[in-house]
Parts: structure tokens; sequence; C-alpha cells
């Protein structure tokens, strides 16, 4: 089976847990009874208890919810503010795009995670929200810098020349006759920026510092089963799988796509 | 060549003048009293006097007014304006380590000196796990195309870039640390208690390293000069080795060093997870003490290191290939 293929049907199924978590996750994640505490499996919790007795089965469903929901907004956002710089940026140059590339080299001066981990602790408050502008913060400068280097070649193709020979604005140039060449590598970039977004909410979240406490964040579960590591394993092994399964997912879809529309970087079969 | 190496190296200096102005604008950003933030509200006055006087937070942030309109000669107002002022202070503060953590009381600059090594220790040897994991499988991977060799190394590539180290760490913990007790569970002084740490680091870098071996190898494979080297009748393995090999590794090098500052920032959380006495696990205990002079520290080093790295390969990588472009990437 491709990898393509592999990375879609793991995708497909984030999505559909996402979508149908009240209907599959057969336990309210917030209804903990202490009585489960520290459960292993059984009939009525599939994948054992956590601590505060709640079902990690449905914490790990509704979890998917979480991430999507960080993963979806990171990635569009950052790809709408690195477009809508980048562009014009290319296509004009000068002294905007050496000031824009100057401040792209202060952002990636603080290492990504970093960047996050400094304004979600400052923050007197811990909300997902919190987390997406974190990672916004620092993810868009990929995309301003993708979007760049395409439009900057792209300026000098053939078919610009011409559209700008008949008289076309730069500003319907940039949408109509560069933008489209670039969308298949944002595609491609904003699925491995799913994984990314993803792994670091979990990361920050691992840390204490993204989902406040209750909300079914699967790092945050990860965390939370650090503590009863030697007692219940089981704690932190379900929520693990569940970030990995995702993060490949994404990134095998990722591979794909990028082996599909540039044969030039194919790496699994030359 | 050199105006463009020249270049990239002068950009240094405005990089690190923002990226410090940063760091000392954190404090400011948090919303209510930074005095609060770092010892809570309930503190008592003179612990926050105190404190108000060491950062000399009742100073002007940028620019002291009030000194401009003194008399006197515009130069010397002027000079006074800028250094009585918390900028100033900062920087004063960061040259002669009189940047003192919170509760330690102890200079920043030593305690980081203590543990900047530690983390550069650990850097280095996910570093060498990962080069002896890669080098090997992506060869093997590349000589062997298209045999289970290939694509299980290919997917297992995946699944380790895909492997979040905060869950590879406990897992190794609890598999070699707890039920075989072969290693120790945390620390750095106990012998082996590198090896978990490292193996964690270094797992998702070599992931990466493996598919670029194996697509560099590829391509040297089938290189002219590999094939003039086989029609002469060197020996398969001969030409994979002497010939082959040693083209198809200077890629790799480069992703070496572009990768080194993902290690230091993944040595955050691994850190973090063994109790490994490095900048990492030292930010995050700083971030959650609120010890603040202590942050600016780590932030300031980690930031500065990466930049450093980050410029050395770029420097490296134009001194290898003169077809790169710095400025236009």
């Amino acid at each position: 089976m491709s990898a393509i293929r592999i990375g879609a049907m793991l995708v497909v199924a984030l999505v559909l847990c996402a979508a149908l978590a009240p209907w599959i996750g057969r336990l309210d994640p917030e209804d903990c009874r202490l009585a489960a505490e520290l459960a292993g499996p059984s009939r009525l919790h599939w994948l054992g208890a956590d601590a505060d007795g709640c079902d990690i089965y449905s914490r790990i469903i509704h979890g998917s919810r979480i991430s999507l929901w960080v993963g979806v907004t990171v990635v569009s956002v950052s790809a709408l503010i690195g477009t809508a710089v980048g562009l014009p940026s290319g296509w004009y140059g000068g002294r905007p795009d050496r000031a824009l590339m100057f401040v792209l080299e202060c952002f990636q001066a603080f290492p990504g995670i970093l960047l996050a981990i400094a304004i979600t602790a400052l923050s007197p408050t811990r909300s997902v929200g919190l987390v997406i502008v974190a990672l916004c913060v620092s993810g868009w400068v990929s995309y301003a810098r993708l979007v760049r280097a395409k439009t900057l070649e792209l300026r000098e193709a053939e078919f610009v020349t011409a559209a700008r020979a008949i008289g076309m604005g730069p500003v319907r140039i940039m949408l109509r006759q560069i933008l489209p060449n670039v969308v298949p590598l944002l595609v491609i970039q904003a699925t491995f920026g799913m994984a990314g977004a993803i792994l670091a909410e979990a990361g920050l979240s691992f840390l204490g510092l993204g989902a406040p406490p209750g909300v079914p964040s699967w790092g945050s579960m990860l965390n939370d089963g650090r503590e009863y590591m030697l007692v219940a394993p089981h704690l932190s092994v379900w929520p693990g799988v569940a970030i990995m399964l995702t993060v490949l997912g994404f990134n095998f879809l990722g591979d794909g796509l990028r082996d599909r529309m540039d044969p030039r970087t194919r790496t699994s079969r030359r | 060549m050199r105006e463009v190496l020249l270049r990239r190296i002068l950009l240094l200096v405005p990089l690190l003048w923002v990226v410090s102005t940063a760091v000392f604008a954190l404090l400011h950003l948090i919303p209510g009293d930074p005095v609060d933030f770092m010892v809570g509200e309930n503190a008592t006055l003179d612990r926050k006097a105190e404190l108000t006087a060491a950062y000399g937070l009742d100073r002007p942030l940028f620019l002291d007014v009030e000194a401009l309109g003194e008399p006197g000669p515009i130069g010397g107002r002027f000079a006074r304006a800028v250094t009585d002022t918390q900028y100033a202070g900062f920087y004063r503060a960061l040259f002669t380590g009189e940047l003192r953590s919170l509760h330690t009381r102890r200079s920043v600059w030593d305690t980081l000196g203590d543990r900047f090594p530690e983390t550069l220790r650990l850097a280095g040897c996910a570093l060498l796990v990962s080069i002896l994991l890669a080098v090997p499988l992506g060869t093997l991977a590349a000589w062997r195309r298209g045999s289970w060799v290939d694509q299980a190394s290919m997917a297992g590539a995946l699944v380790g870039v895909s492997m979040p180290n905060f869950w590879l760490g406990p897992l190794l913990i609890l598999v070699f640390a707890v039920e075989l007790g072969w290693l120790p569970v945390s620390g750095s002084t106990a012998p082996g208690a590198i090896v978990l740490p490292a193996v964690t680091l270094g797992l998702g870098m070599s992931a990466i390293l493996t598919r670029i071996t194996r697509a560099s190898v590829l391509e040297t494979l089938h290189a002219d000069y590999v094939r003039t080297a086989r029609a002469k009748g060197v020996s398969e393995v001969g030409a994979l080795f002497r010939h082959a090999l040693r083209a198809a590794l200077l890629p790799v090098i480069t992703i070496v060093g572009l990768q080194f500052g993902a290690l230091l920032t993944g040595s955050i959380i691994t850190e973090e997870i063994f109790g490994w006495p490095g900048i990492g696990r030292e930010v995050i205990q700083a971030i959650r003490s609120r010890d603040f002079p202590m942050v600016q520290g780590c932030v300031l080093l980690i930031a500065t290191t990466y930049v450093a790295v980050n410029t050395v390969t770029d420097v490296a990588y134009t001194l290898a290939d003169p077809r790169v472009r710095l400025d236009d990437r």
C-alpha cells in the first residue's frame, strides 16, 4: 500500500473520530467516577480509567477534536498570513522585501517551541486558544519564506510576462497567475504543518502549558500519566499511540503528496 | 562570495540586538505588574520594593524624558536620559553578570555555565546515536533498493519522525529502567545515565538522516564515476564504500548541521523528562518558579546558540557549494 493511502486513511480516521465523538465516545469524558481510579481495561472502560476515574477511551476520542482544531486553525492562520506577506514581498522585492527577510530571520532566531513555551508560560491562564496563538506566532514564518521564494522564481516566468504584456495589473497577476502555482506547495507544507502543530500542542500540554486541566488533550493525558508510570502504564501508552498515529498519518500524506506533485524530490522510488 | 559571507556574519549584530530587546520586553508584555508576576501579589511590601529597586522597575523603560528637560549641555542630558533606564540597565546586568536568579541570588551566567555543557554533551551524544544508526541503515537501504530492508527502514524512518520524544522517553524508561533495570531512570551522574536521553533525542534525527543518506547514496550509486569504477573491475562493495559512499556523505553532513538547532530545541522536553541538568530543564523550572531573570538568561543563550549554529551551517554550506546563494533564500 502506498504512503499516500495509509496517510489518507489515518487522517480520515482522525476526522471521523472528531466528528463522531459524542456517538462513538461512549462515556462522557468529563463524567469521572473516583471508584474507577486507575482501573484496567474492562467492558465499561475499554482502555481503562485514569487517576480521576475518567474513561481513557472516551477521552482519547474526544481529544481528537482538540488536536484537529489546533492543527486546522494554526495551519490555516499561518498559511494565510504567510501568503499575504510573502506574495507581495516576492513580487515587489526591494527594501520592503529585505525588511521582511530580516523580520523572518528575527523570528527564526527563536526555536519555535521555545517561543510557544515563553508565550504560554507568561499567561496567567491556560487555554487552547492561547496555544493556537502561540503556535501561529512562529508558524507563519515558514509559509512566508516558501511563498516569497516561489513568487520570486515565478516573477520571471514567461506566462507572467505574457500576463503583463496583455495589461494585467500586479494584484491580479499575483492572485490569478502566481498564487495557483504556489498552492500545491502550500498544501504539502500545510500537511506537514498539521503534524507539527498537533505535536507542538501535545508537547505544550505535556509540559502543563497547553490545555487547561480537565480538557481531554492527549498531551495533558500523557502528563497526568507520568506520575503513575509504574502502577498504571496504560495511562501513558494510549494517548501516545493516538498522537503517533495522527502525526504519522499527516507525515505519510505529506510525503505521498510531495512525491506526486514534485517527482524530483521523490524518495520512495527513484 | 566573500561579500555574501561577510554580510551574513554582520547580520548577526542586528539580529542579536533584536533578540535581546525581545527578551527584555518579555517582562513587560505580561499583563499586570511584573513584580506581582515574579513574587506573587501576597509578597511583603519590603520584598516588592526590593525587587523594584533591584530591577530599576521604577525607572523609565527606554527614555528618561525628565532628564532631557534638565539644564546642562544637550549631549550630557541625552546620555543621562538614555543610560538611566530599564533598557540600559538590562544590558548592564547582562554584560557585568549582575543578572541574578530571583531565588538563589546566583549570577545567571554562572548557573548557565554549569548547565550549558551538559546540554551540549547530551546533544552531542544524541547526534552520535543518530549518525551511527542512520548512515549504515540508509546506505544499506540504498544498496538493496526495493528489498525488505529498504522498505522496513523507510517505514521505520517515518515512524521515528512521528514519535513524540515526550512519549518515547517515558516508554524507554518503563522498559529499560523499570522493567529490565539496565539503566538509571534519571539524573546524569550514574554510569549509562546518558544512554536513554541520548537515544530519545537522537531517534527523531536519525529518522531524517536515514532518508537523506539513502537518497544521497542512491544518487551517487548511479553516477558516471561509480559506473566507471565498476567497469574497471572494482567489486560491488568497493564501489559502494570507496566511491559512492564517500561522495554521498557531504549532503548528510549539511543536514546534520541544519538539524543541530532542532536537537537543541528537542533537548528542552527530553531534559525535563529525564531530569537531565541542562539548560532545557533549567528554562522549564525557571518558568514554573517565575524566576524571570533566569528565564531571560536561558532564552537569550538558547536563541544565541541557535542563531550561531544556523549561521555557521549557512557559511559552511556556501563554502562547500558555491552554487548556493544565501541572499535569495
